[in-house]
């Protein structure tokens, strides 16, 4: 690691420390009930604790699982339906403007639905993740679609390609660069689902930890959460997506910029 | 021996809601075996239209397109078609981008490697092969994209207005590339262009077309033979003066 790294981090971590002190500090000052205001120590407490335990751990799992899932399985549906739209001017008339709703209606609304159809636990969260993935993956794909120059098919149509050979020469990686775009947009809410998900309608998992433990005064635990919740973001999306959007971009950029 | 022969096409263009467009109405002629046969008339005369009739993208309303006695159903390999805006794939490297055709055909990597440097080479465009198409000039896409159809040996070649988007210094250099290369391959055109001296310097034969009805208002021999075909000397070669007069006059509509 080079000096000046080096002292970057010295000096992003001396931030972080001076604003754990501020809050241990803070705690004496207001001198209120643990439960209402709870200290990083107690934080910290209940982060070993439930580490022990093995809750914390086996939450995260959850998380991730479905998080992972969700993302996957949203994604792959969202481009097939959008390849199956595309293919057809019908469907693109009878379904274009049901899908510009359903992009804007937030998750949330969805969820207690969810609940009631199924139940508590990792289907509905599961769908709630999947549907807003669908949404943004579908509407970026089927504009990187529509930006394909027709020209572009007609020509691979002329040189021979099936239908099938077509879509895998041409629609595929025309669609890409918009389909990333989208992709990237529904990591982001697919996320937000995920713990909105688990406030409501799970039994485990980071986002179920924050609302149960509230619920029972646990307010270290809530804070605890709320930390994780962070990582896990910043954990996902530094190791992730952020590389994932840079080699896109990297490989994609120019096609974007160049029409040729 | 007629390689195209078109007989009483008709071809409708419609956008719901709108009245449909008559961009062809009974148009009837045939080209021959190994003949440069340019199409010029202006624009909305329904020239693209024929290109596209004839590589199948647009079905007929009536009438026929037989090319080697045989009637197309919709695009294929035999008829090569060259658009104006090139039409290649920008995420492909040029020889990629020649060797797409004998991809589809299931032609293996190194052949069809193979076969693609081999028509790079006849385009001039060795040094180029693993460059990306927004990496080259007009000229060099278009070569690309004549490569890539003649890669697939067709029977015949459309070009639709393949030089309108190229400088002219370039355009003056490609035209007579084309005419050695479709010398050499023994190649049948079908070339469509609003620009009368282009017609008139490629063209064994030009046709003149207009609006329907009654479209084809000229069909024109260019009897200059293709050995003179040179922008240094015809300009000032009467006959070229001449037959580019003619064809102007029919154009206008005289």
């Amino acid at each position: 690691m080079s000096w000046s790294a080096q002292t970057k981090m010295l000096k992003g971590a001396s931030g972080i420390a001076a604003i754990l002190l501020l809050w241990q500090l803070s705690v004496y000052v207001v001198d209120v009930p643990p439960h209402f205001y709870p200290s990083p120590a107690a934080v910290w407490r209940a982060f070993i604790e439930m580490t022990e335990k093995g809750i914390l751990p086996s939450y995260i799992a959850d998380s991730m699982l479905r998080y992972l899932l969700g993302v996957l399985i949203g994604t792959a549906i969202g481009c097939a339906l959008a390849l199956l739209i595309a293919s057809s001017k019908l469907a693109m008339r009878m379904l274009g403007p049901m899908i510009d709703f359903l992009y804007y209606m937030v998750e949330l609304a969805w969820i207690p639905l969810f609940v009631i159809w199924f139940g508590f636990g990792l289907p509905t969260i599961l769908v709630a993740v999947v549907y807003v993935v669908i949404w943004p993956v579908l509407f970026n794909s089927l504009s990187g679609i529509r930006s394909i120059q027709p020209s572009l098919i007609l020509a691979a149509r002329s040189l021979g390609g099936s239908r099938w050979q077509v879509l895998r020469e041409v629609v595929l990686p025309g669609m890409l660069p918009q389909a990333v775009n989208g992709f990237r947009v529904a990591a982001g809410f697919a996320f937000r689902a995920l713990i909105f998900g688990e406030l409501i309608g799970a039994q485990s998992g980071i986002g179920y930890l924050i609302f149960e433990s509230t619920t029972h005064l646990q307010t270290d635990r809530t804070v605890l959460g709320m930390i994780c919740m962070g990582l896990l973001w910043l954990f996902i999306d530094r190791n992730y997506l952020r590389p994932f959007e840079k080699a896109t971009i990297d490989r994609w950029g120019m096609v974007v910029s160049h029409d040729s | 021996m007629s390689n195209i022969r078109i007989s009483g096409l008709t071809v409708e263009y419609g956008i719901e809601g709108q009245p449909r467009h008559l961009a062809l109405e009974d148009v009837s002629f045939e080209v021959c075996s190994g003949e440069f046969f340019c199409v010029v008339g202006a624009s909305g005369c329904g020239k693209s239209t024929l290109v596209s009739a004839i590589a199948g993208f647009v079905p007929p309303k009536a009438g026929r397109v037989e090319v080697d006695g045989e009637a197309i159903r919709g695009p294929g390999p035999d008829r090569g078609v060259v658009f104006q805006e090139y039409a290649l794939l920008p995420w492909r490297t040029v020889i990629d981008n020649v060797a797409l055709g004998l991809k589809f055909r299931g032609v293996g990597r190194d052949e069809r490697r193979r076969q693609a440097a081999e028509y790079l080479k006849l385009t001039g465009l060795e040094q180029a092969a693993e460059k990306y198409p927004h990496e080259l000039s007009g000229g060099m896409k278009q070569r690309t994209a004549v490569a890539r159809t003649l890669v697939m040996s067709p029977k015949v070649m459309l070009m639709d207005e393949p030089f309108a988007a190229v400088d002219a210094q370039t355009r003056v250099v490609l035209q007579q590339e084309l005419l050695r290369i479709c010398a050499a391959q023994k190649m049948t055109v079908l070339f469509v262009t609003h620009s009368v001296e282009e017609a008139v310097f490629l063209g064994d034969r030009v046709m003149v077309l207009g609006r329907p009805p009654h479209q084809i208002k000229d069909m024109i021999a260019i009897d200059i033979p293709r050995e003179e075909r040179d922008w240094g000397t015809i300009a000032t070669d009467p006959r070229f003066a001449v037959l580019s007069g003619e064809v102007m006059n029919r154009v206008r509509g005289n």
